[in-house]
């Protein structure tokens, strides 16, 4: 292969599906998912609470609490590839709200509050903790969390302790948040300042 | 192939569009092609401590020129066209999308893939994400960490989030090419 000319490869194109096809395809995703999250139970047996229907789709979380870990409702945990963390100190709180997704590599670390609203999305490799050492067992002073209802954090978004993040912003990848963000707004950068403001109301949240 | 079964290997090596000489991997690394993928000669990927991941969604197109290594941890993921050139280079987890998968203000809103091109003998540091529609020269330096967005021109050494140039190694002979 001495030369990539892409404009000489076949189009691809989307297969035809035949129906019996489809059915059995659809068949094995409702079974996945009830296996998914009759399994999430027991990953998930060291949290204190957690909601309905909340899952993890693939792989397996690394949950060290030694606090209080409360999980809502249709979670998704999605470890595929890299670990999810969550970790709580002693008089540590991690409370997650109804819908929101966790992607793979994400770790959590709480010492004092972190505390995530619904309908949040976490790109992967996210780290959210609310002691400046990340360890449940540092000696730095903890600060709460909060993010609000809505955002967004994508790949790789470090938020640091004290942090406020408002309903419906988006962080954008690589990002270092410290401080307050208000809502519905795209920031990023490290430290993440506010990019621009976003016109529509976040449709989910 | 240390570190790999010989069932999975056969299973990915099939699950190729196509495939160059000497493609080696180690580690389990995880292959996902509903489009076309194709992988040059002497093309390494690195899937251990932290598996590698190549997803091509149906429709996308991604083609891995000869002598590229990826390190471990890699996300690469094309729903429309992704083009790492000859001899580019990889370092540890790096993520190269071209779609956002989400719409800012709007999550149930799917984008609009933009192609990806990383362009002959790049070199792409650790911790390198690059964005969609990013355009990476020739001979261009990505520093450790940074978030690629647009173009870099060739030859250039850039850092940062979001990524600048830092100094100009040789001088840029053209812009990046489109985008086939």
């Amino acid at each position: 292969m001495a030369e990539l000319d892409v404009s000489t490869l076949p189009p691809t194109e989307s297969p035809t599906v035949s129906r019996p096809h489809q059915i059995l395809t659809r068949a094995r995703y409702a079974a996945r998912f009830a296996w998914r999250v009759v399994v999430s139970r027991y990953y998930l047996r060291h949290c204190d609470a957690v909601g309905r229907w909340s899952r993890v789709t693939d792989g397996r979380p690394v949950i060290d609490n030694n606090g209080t870990v409360r999980l809502g409702s249709r979670i998704r945990l999605t470890a595929s590839y890299a670990p999810i963390e969550l970790r709580t100190g002693a008089h540590g709180v991690i409370k997650i709200g109804d819908r929101t997704a966790i992607n793979f590599g994400c770790s959590f670390v709480s010492r004092a509050s972190v505390s995530i609203g619904a309908g949040v999305n976490f790109g992967p490799y996210c780290v959210v903790s609310d002691c400046a050492d990340g360890s449940v067992d540092g000696h730095t002073e903890p600060e709460p969390i909060t993010i609000c209802d809505g955002v967004w954090l994508a790949s790789r978004v470090t938020v640091g302790p004290g942090s406020h993040i408002g309903e419906g912003t988006v962080v954008t990848a690589g990002s270092v948040v410290r401080g307050k963000l208000p809502g519905n707004v795209i920031a990023g950068g490290a430290p993440a300042r506010v990019i621009r403001r976003l016109d529509r109301e976040p449709a989910d949240s | 192939m240390r570190g790999t079964h010989r069932g999975a290997e056969r299973a990915i090596r099939r699950s190729l569009t196509s495939v160059g000489r000497n493609f080696s991997f180690i580690g389990r690394l995880h292959v996902d092609n509903a489009g076309s993928l194709v992988i040059g000669d002497d093309v390494h990927v690195r899937a251990t401590p932290v598996r590698s991941h190549i997803v091509v969604s149906v429709g996308g197109r991604m083609t891995i020129g000869d002598g590229v290594h990826i390190g471990h941890g890699a996300a690469l993921s094309c729903q429309s066209e992704v083009i790492i050139e000859a001899g580019a280079t990889l370092g540890a987890f790096v993520m190269i999308m071209d779609s956002d998968f989400h719409v800012a203000g709007a999550n149930h809103e799917v984008p609009q893939p933009r192609p990806v091109r990383v362009g002959r003998g790049a070199r792409l540091g650790h911790w390198v994400i690059v964005l969609p529609g990013a355009r990476i020269g020739e001979g261009a330096v990505v520093g450790a960490g940074s978030v690629v967005s647009g173009v870099v021109r060739a030859g250039t050494v850039v850092e940062g989030n979001p990524a600048r140039t830092r100094r100009v190694e040789s001088m840029p002979e053209a812009e990046p090419g489109p985008i086939a």
